[in-house]
């Protein structure tokens, strides 16, 4: 019995021997932005909390220079009273010159230190991530951080955003035949709004499409459960339907809201020699906002309103695979299904042939309901 | 040395636990990092070569059972004996103590590894091999029946892990898998010899044997136990490759556990750090077993008290596993264990069974004869 006494206090003591980490005396960073400077230099943005009671704000933002992402953490460590650590780590933001110039670089040790969440939000500025992070217009939100983040995951969840997480980010960086693709952030009267995405060739951005084209580019690559899109359709071939003027006679097109958007895609490669694809749509939603004022319980209204709902869909997808074949960027990942038929043996293949695509669109699309009035 | 065993009633068990016993010396180690190894040989078809070693472990597991029927209660190291004579019979059967003393040492170094890169980067190795030798000890001395029950228990605390692999299953993409057969036959069976070391473990069937309650029912227990391991192992490297993109899935030397990383509950933000944790009870009845294995098999062979002979391994696996230094030792000298284990799992068992059927016929044309 004094032997167990004996071991069991030896053993509650060994456990002391493991590092302890006192939260007051954290400084739990949430966000890191990262802007290249010249010669190479990586200028690094951090926000962290501290528990501190004592101290007048939740969180700290710091700025230092290094020439790695961890030398930044190392040197910020040199201007705080708080042991910085990465386990909250839950946005990151690229300056557009390093992204530019390509992310990898730093994105190593995101993917390295096994401290660092895969659910990490990568997110490129639009200018300089040290601007967006200095941004003090956030709402109600606690720190800047905070704001930037629940502004993109409630995106992301509202399907307006593709799903760029750090695992997303690398599993695509990775992948034969498909690009990452990255939300931008940029300001607008000092605060950070989300306006494009960002193109990236690899880990580096070389173009910029806006967000509401983002739909379209989800439309293809996967399915909608419950997306939102506005239109602008001809007005001339809905005169006839027009119950009443309501005098915007200037305005030569109708504009209809559509929620609740449900979808799904097949996309599949005809042949692998002339780099043909062929692309079925099919989508349901209701009509939420008509500009004008239309007789929708016709029929023959709504077969108009689906089909040309329906065309304007397939020349809005051409317009956007043009985009990505200008840029040769594939974020939707035609090449992961050039793939299946012909390996592929390494990523730059896939970036020649990428300008050569052809894509036969074909969209159906219904009108489920329309509202509460007629 | 006897070649039968006799086992007294109070220290059998029934063949029902022998499936917690062989399935859980198999899951351990190896799978955490299994992925990475089978996708860098048979790419795509990762999950073939998987299947392709679910069989041939199958096939051994007869042969083993076979080997055993021969005799009445008789274990490895008997059998050995009584087939090869006494000094290379004893030979053999110290090189598969050592080797179950080699698994335990990569078993400790990669799961102390793993620990120092998720959870304390500044943890001692020694502090991290001393918790868990001390539980390792506590739990041989208390023999065989003590070892079922942490199989059993830790098998039963484990193995809901596997249901929060919800989330990157719903992250898969399938085409991953495609082209199907895309690779050569040859890489597939390379990819089928490089998921061995995940695998090994079962052959602790030639080893516990002799404590089977009701024989007859053995070889299922032993069967069911092997296919529910290459089904644990076919689950993981489907669910790894479809979720990782094939050069990152290459990358990463974890990519059992780096697949935890993506699982978030309000309660717990950081699942994987749980996950690491919880892995020790992955880890623990593995080395348990393994160590019960290498006493047993040294008090069989020399006729060693199985208690001191546990103390005096105790201490040499503490000092061995401090030894290694890094990645790249681990890494090689793991290698050796596992090309070890494949010729002692895989191979030696479908030699063993026609010497020793060779044996008993000649034998009974003997009896006849004379």
């Amino acid at each position: 019995m004094k032997k167990l006494i004996c071991i069991l206090c030896v053993l509650v003591l060994l456990t002391g021997c493991v590092e302890r980490k006192y939260i007051e005396r954290l400084g739990i960073i949430t966000v890191i932005g990262y802007d290249l400077l010249e010669e190479g230099f990586l200028e690094g943005t951090l926000i962290f909390f501290q528990f501190d009671p004592n101290a007048n704000s939740v969180s700290q933002i710091i700025t230092s220079r290094a020439n790695s992402a961890k030398g930044i953490r190392q040197d910020a460590n040199l201007k705080s009273s708080k042991q910085l650590v990465s386990g909250q780590l839950r946005l990151a933001v690229f300056g557009s010159q390093l992204a530019e110039k390509g992310i990898m670089r730093v994105t190593d040790t995101l993917a390295r230190d096994a401290a660092v969440s895969d659910l990490l939000y990568m997110t490129i500025a639009e200018e300089d991530a040290k601007a967006i992070l200095s941004s003090n217009k956030m709402e109600d939100a606690a720190d800047i951080g905070n704001y930037l983040n629940s502004m993109i995951e409630k995106n992301i969840q509202n399907e307006v955003l593709p799903y760029s997480t750090l695992h997303q980010f690398q599993h695509d960086y990775y992948d034969l035949g498909r690009d990452p693709i990255l939300p931008m952030l940029n300001l607008e009267d000092g605060k950070p709004v989300l306006r494009h995405l960002a193109l990236m060739q690899d880990d580096r951005m070389v173009g910029k499409l806006p967000v509401k084209k983002g739909f379209y580019l989800k439309l293809i690559e996967s399915r909608f459960e419950a997306g939102h899109l506005e239109v602008g359709l001809p007005r001339e071939k809905f005169k006839p339907y027009f119950k009443s003027n309501r005098n915007h006679e200037e305005i030569d097109q109708m504009f209809v809201t559509f929620d609740e958007i449900k979808s799904k895609s097949q996309l599949v490669l005809n042949s692998p020699d002339s780099l043909s694809f062929n692309l079925d749509i099919t989508l349901e939603g209701r009509i939420l906002e008509i500009s004008d004022d239309l007789k929708i319980q016709d029929p023959k209204v709504v077969k108009l309103l689906e089909e040309e709902f329906a065309s304007l869909i397939e020349d809005e997808i051409k317009s956007v695979v043009e985009v990505f074949k200008e840029n040769q960027v594939d974020p939707i990942g035609f090449g992961q299904i050039y793939n299946k038929e012909r390996p592929l043996k390494e990523k730059g293949e896939w970036r020649k042939l990428m300008s050569d695509i052809s894509v036969d669109t074909n969209v159906k699309t219904r009108i489920v309901r329309h509202g509460i009035i007629k | 040395m006897k070649i039968q065993l006799q086992v007294p009633v109070g220290l059998q068990i029934k063949a029902f636990y022998l499936f917690f016993l062989i399935h859980t010396v198999q899951v351990g180690s190896g799978i955490m990092g299994v992925s990475t190894h089978v996708y860098s040989q048979a790419k795509q078809d990762a999950w073939i070569s998987i299947i392709v070693a679910g069989i041939w472990m199958s096939i051994s597991v007869f042969c083993m059972s076979r080997i055993l029927q021969q005799y009445e209660s008789a274990d490895l190291p008997g059998i050995q004996v009584d087939i090869f004579g006494r000094i290379i019979g004893k030979f053999l059967g110290t090189v598969a103590a050592l080797y179950f003393f080699g698994f335990m040492i990569t078993l400790l170094l990669n799961y102390i590894e793993v620990v120092q890169v998720f959870l304390f980067p500044t943890i001692p190795t020694w502090l991290v091999c001393f918790f868990l030798l001390s539980l390792v000890v506590y739990a041989v001395l208390g023999g065989i029946r003590v070892i079922v029950g942490v199989s059993f228990l830790f098998f039963v605390g484990t193995v809901w892990l596997l249901a929060v692999l919800y989330k990157p299953i719903t992250l898969m993409e399938w085409n991953h898998f495609l082209p199907i057969m895309g690779t050569s036959y040859t890489d597939i069976i390379k990819g089928a010899y490089k998921s061995t070391y995940s695998l090994i473990g079962f052959e602790a069937l030639l080893f516990v044997y002799p404590y089977v309650q009701n024989k007859q029912k053995a070889h299922l227990a032993a069967q069911q136990a092997v296919w529910g391991t290459t089904i644990l192992t076919l689950a993981v490297v489907v669910i790894t490759i479809g979720y990782f993109s094939g050069p990152q899935l290459e990358r990463l030397i974890w990519p059992t556990l780096s697949m935890f990383k993506i699982i978030q509950f309000s309660f717990a933000e950081r699942f994987d750090i749980i996950a690491v944790g919880l892995w020790m009870m992955v880890i623990l009845p593995n080395m348990v077993t393994a160590m019960w294995l290498c006493t047993h098999t040294f008090k069989r062979i020399y006729g060693l008290r199985q208690k001191q002979v546990l103390y005096m391994l105790a201490a040499l696996l503490f000092l061995g596993t401090i030894l290694f230094q890094d990645r790249l030792q681990i890494n090689y000298f793991t290698d050796m264990v596992a090309t070890l284990g494949f010729y002692i799992a895989f191979v030696y068992p479908l030699v063993l069974l026609p010497i020793v059927l060779l044996k008993n016929y000649i034998r009974r044309k003997r009896g006849t004869s004379q």
